[in-house]
């Protein structure tokens, strides 16, 4: 009973402290509660950790979590993030109360999920739900707190408006659904302009393939009549030498 | 006026990290290892935690190595060394120290005599 209870503790103790470490990179963040729990976890075996009051006084000469996590901010050289523990975190803290140390992922996931996925630590499950979380992130309003999952595609609407006068700086993030609309007008725009010239174009080559093929059609007549001439100048001649073997020797000769 | 607390850290800061050098100069030790002891001084008034992420740096500017090694009881322990950059940056700081002491303690008076 002990023992669970103790774990309570270290959870909660680690849960705190991850909280408080929402401003580190993720791996900084990773280690550094990998290495108290560690340390945690040597101090309850090395010293015969059994109670809780005993297990206190490990944790308190770790530190508390709001001392740990300023000394690694101070040691990232980053500044610390002072609203970090507001709002969703406590909220966080209750509902993960049951998932120990993997708890954490579900809150961190939410404000960094290319992180998590970075990261590829060996709690991956939990990442998940992330995703689903991400739509409670449109009302950012919270605050400008470290980083919200949606920040990325946010930030990005800050810099486009300047380049290319596109008008999605208005309306902010509804605009950006409006995206394809932009796609519309251009496509619109272009074909009307160019229709004027691929016309006269086309027109212009389906002029040129005319005359094509009226000259062939002309040649191939002045041929043709040609061609007939002969047959029947032929036809006269064969009738009248028919009897003798002329035609049958010609032939012969160019094979002999 | 800044209290006590303030002034320890501040003479902390900068002097703290070369101490984990010296600690782990001849000899590897672990985490929970160099941690114990520093919480054991009085005089530097850290609390254990904090040296972790101190230890964290000093790993990713190359000072110090660290390796996990399986432990004969209990977990595997994460075994920190002293690179070849962590030695010349102690055996610099050796030297600055002293002379910095130095010249502190003459014009404070706590050279002694």
């Amino acid at each position: 009973m002990s023992s669970d209870r103790c774990d309570e503790v270290v959870a909660e103790y680690l849960r705190e402290l991850e909280q408080r470490l929402g401003g580190l990179p993720v791996l900084q963040r990773r280690e550094l509660l990998g290495d108290l729990e560690a340390h945690i976890v040597n101090e309850r075996a090395e010293r015969g950790v059994t109670s809780e009051t005993e297990l206190l006084v490990v944790l308190e000469r770790l530190g508390s979590p709001e001392v740990v996590a300023a000394a690694a901010y101070e040691e990232a050289g980053l500044p610390k993030p002072a609203v970090e523990l507001a709002g969703a975190r406590r909220g966080t803290v209750t509902a993960a109360a049951s998932a120990r140390f993997t708890g954490r992922a579900e809150r961190t996931a939410a404000l960094d999920s290319a992180e998590v996925f970075a990261s590829a630590g060996p709690t991956p499950q939990p990442y998940a739900p992330p995703p689903v979380s991400t739509p409670v992130v449109p009302p950012p309003d919270d605050l400008f707190r470290a980083r919200r999952g949606p920040f990325p595609p946010g930030g990005g609407h800050l810099f486009p408006s300047g380049p290319g006068g596109r008008p999605w700086s208005d309306a902010g993030p509804p605009p950006f659904v409006g995206g394809p609309p932009f796609a519309p007008p251009p496509p619109r725009r272009e074909p009307s302009s160019r229709a004027w010239v691929r016309a006269a174009v086309g027109a212009a080559i389906g002029f040129a393939v005319l005359v094509l093929f009226g000259c062939l059609a002309g040649a191939f007549l002045v041929q043709g009549s040609s061609v007939e001439e002969p047959p029947t100048a032929v036809s006269v001649e064969v009738p009248e030498p028919a009897d003798p073997p002329v035609p049958p020797v010609r032939p012969v000769r160019p094979t002999e | 006026m800044a209290d006590v607390a303030q002034l320890s850290t501040s003479l902390r800061r900068g002097t703290l990290e070369f101490c984990v050098l010296a600690m782990v100069e001849h000899e590897d030790r672990y985490g929970t290892e160099i941690v114990r002891r520093f919480g054991d001084e009085r005089g530097l008034a850290a609390s254990e935690g904090t040296i972790y992420p101190l230890l964290s740096r000093l790993r990713r500017i190359g000072w110090l190595d660290s390796k996990w090694s399986e432990s004969p009881s209990g977990p595997p322990r994460r075994y920190y060394a002293l690179t070849d950059d962590g030695r010349s940056a102690l055996e610099h700081f050796r030297t600055e120290w002293v002379s910095f002491r130095q010249t502190v303690d003459r014009l404070v008076g706590t050279g002694g005599a």
